[in-house]
């Protein structure tokens, strides 16, 4: 039956299982520190407001949220972690299930079950630091002047910018350091960080021999001239490039990283 | 079960370590791939595994394509490597978490190897001492009852009593059909449970024979003087004499000096010219 060579919801159940025993106690010590570091982080970024009396929820909540979302992609990127030891890997690779459903164990486990605990957890963080913050009369600092934290926040401000694109370009993100935890052995974090810097550095380059090319008068030295147009109403070709890279890359990257891992030798 | 016909395999940017190799193995048995270091036992295990892929040739393992990994071929082979690596758990969680991975996992079975080897299912694995995780990973590969058991050096860091303990729990695990590759540099610690002899030496296999069809063949003695033998085709000084290998005769069968062979047959050995004596 060509379902069960590929995928089977039994053998999922198991593989998913098996990874859980197993890692149930690195697991739970992640999400304790990510939830004491949550809290601690925006404990002392709230304090350091209190003679400023600021009361814009993004300044409160911006910069936590962007370091919340950076250990996401912390997390997602060192994915497949028995990668980074030879004997672990061997051992995984000849484990019982098929590669479809060793893939889809990593990605269930570090986007649809951490990303939703860890949001849990930001927001308990959040609330938490600041009921603990003590108003201090002197500099007529009052946390009940700081607005409560919800993620809406975040995406009320989002939605000024494009909601789509910026969700769709994170989860690319993700999917880019998701398939560098698969293609690379050995600090595969830093590697992913670095091959896409060059890829930029060489779209960049490209850009500038191309411009060189194309519009030597008004190109010199590293400048780019890149010419920015309304493809229609609403937006320039420029937006579109981006609106494609950011908003399209993961379907190269989930299945990049699905036949990297199935022809992973050990 | 093993159908291998003109492999070649190299690693990146060496030599091929095997060109052009072929190897049968159609009927359950406990067999011994023997071979020195370097020779390619474990790599030719890897294949066999699906952990690396071959660049040409056919590899076809219980009718799967090894490096394909598809459940139903990985559900049926389990391999104990020589350097292995547990997670911090207990016994008792591990079995918990892997064993239903197994479709004809033996929990009973288990129990009972983990009696022979004295190992208490409450304790953290690694916790134990080196020789004890092995014996653990080895009655956890006997207890999956998988088709295929490939057991790379699997007596390397056993004790003396363990080894012995190992080759009996071996024996009396092991269906009638299993097959259980077996490899070893260390011929003394399997001579007496193996069916058969593989020598892989120069990434060929150079000598395949049953047990029964090596008795057959060839006998093996220890003498003090050459000048009573007639037609050694191989022979060792040891002290006391010669360890020798001569054509079977008339005699009763001899026991098997697997090192002898193996000696016998890495020196480039005719074993089937009568006359032929090296040393």
């Amino acid at each position: 039956m060509p379902q069960n060579k590929f995928f089977n919801p039994g053998r999922f159940a198991r593989l998913f299982r098996n990874d859980l025993l197993i890692n149930y106690k690195t697991y739970f010590l992640a999400l304790a520190a990510l939830a004491i570091a949550s809290y601690a982080f925006v404990f002392l970024f709230m304090r350091s407001f209190r003679t400023m009396h600021i009361t814009d929820s993004a300044s409160y909540y911006f910069v936590p949220m962007m370091v919340f979302i950076l250990v996401i992609l912390v997390v997602i990127g060192t994915s497949f972690p028995l990668f980074r030891n030879q004997i672990k890997e061997s051992n995984y690779l000849l484990s019982p299930g098929s590669t479809f459903e060793k893939f889809m164990v990593q990605l269930f486990i570090r986007v649809v079950l951490f990303i939703p605990i860890a949001m849990l957890l930001f927001w308990v963080g959040e609330h938490l630091a600041k009921a603990s913050l003590v108003a201090d009369p002197v500099t007529g600092f009052d946390p009940l002047f700081i607005p409560d934290f919800s993620f809406s926040l975040f995406f009320d401000y989002l939605i000024t910018r494009d909601i789509l694109k910026v969700v769709f370009s994170l989860f690319s993100v993700a999917t880019l350091l998701f398939a560098g935890a698969v293609c690379f052995k050995q600090f595969a974090l830093i590697k992913t960080l670095i091959s896409l810097g060059i890829f930029i550095g060489a779209n960049y380059l490209l850009c500038v021999v191309l411009s060189h090319i194309f519009y030597p008068w008004e190109t010199s030295g590293f400048n780019t001239a890149l010419k920015s147009y309304y493809v229609d109403a609403v937006w320039t070709n420029m937006q579109y490039y981006f609106a494609f890279i950011g908003g399209l890359s993961w379907l190269f990257f989930l299945p990049l990283a699905y036949f990297r891992l199935k022809e992973r030798e050990a | 079960m093993i159908g291998i016909q003109n492999l070649t395999f190299h690693y990146k940017k060496q030599p091929a370590l095997f060109a052009g190799l072929s190897f049968q193995q159609e009927d359950p048995s406990i067999t011994g791939l023997l071979g020195k270091n370097g020779a390619g036992k474990s790599t030719l295990l890897k294949l066999m595994a699906g952990l690396l892929e071959p660049q040409l040739g056919q590899l076809i393992i219980n009718g799967f394509k090894p490096f394909d990994r598809l459940p139903d071929f990985l559900e049926d082979l389990f391999m104990v490597p020589e350097e292995f690596s547990f997670p911090s758990v207990t016994i008792d969680c591990y079995v918990k978490a892997t064993a239903a991975l197994y479709p004809n996992f033996g929990y009973e079975k288990l129990d009972n190897i983990l009696l022979e080897f004295e190992l208490n299912r409450k304790k953290y694995i690694n916790s134990l001492s080196h020789g004890q995780r092995k014996k653990f990973l080895i009655a956890f590969a006997l207890a999956t009852n998988c088709r295929l058991l490939i057991l790379d050096e699997p007596t390397n860091g056993l004790d003396i009593p363990s080894k012995s303990l190992f080759r009996k729990v071996l024996v009396t695990s092991v269906t009638e059909e299993q097959l259980v590759l077996i490899s070893t540099h260390q011929v003394k610690d399997i001579e007496t449970i193996i069916d058969k002899i593989v020598m892989l030496d120069e990434g060929k296999i150079v000598f395949n024979e049953s047990m029964t069809g090596i008795t057959q063949k060839w006998q093996f003695k220890k003498v003090a003087s050459l000048s009573e033998i007639e037609n050694p085709i191989y022979r060792e000084k040891c002290p006391g004499g010669f360890r020798i290998i001569c054509p079977a005769g008339d005699e009763d069968e001899s026991d098997i000096d697997i090192e002898l062979l193996f000696n016998a047959i890495v020196n480039h050995v005719n074993l089937n010219s009568f006359s032929h004596a090296t040393k």
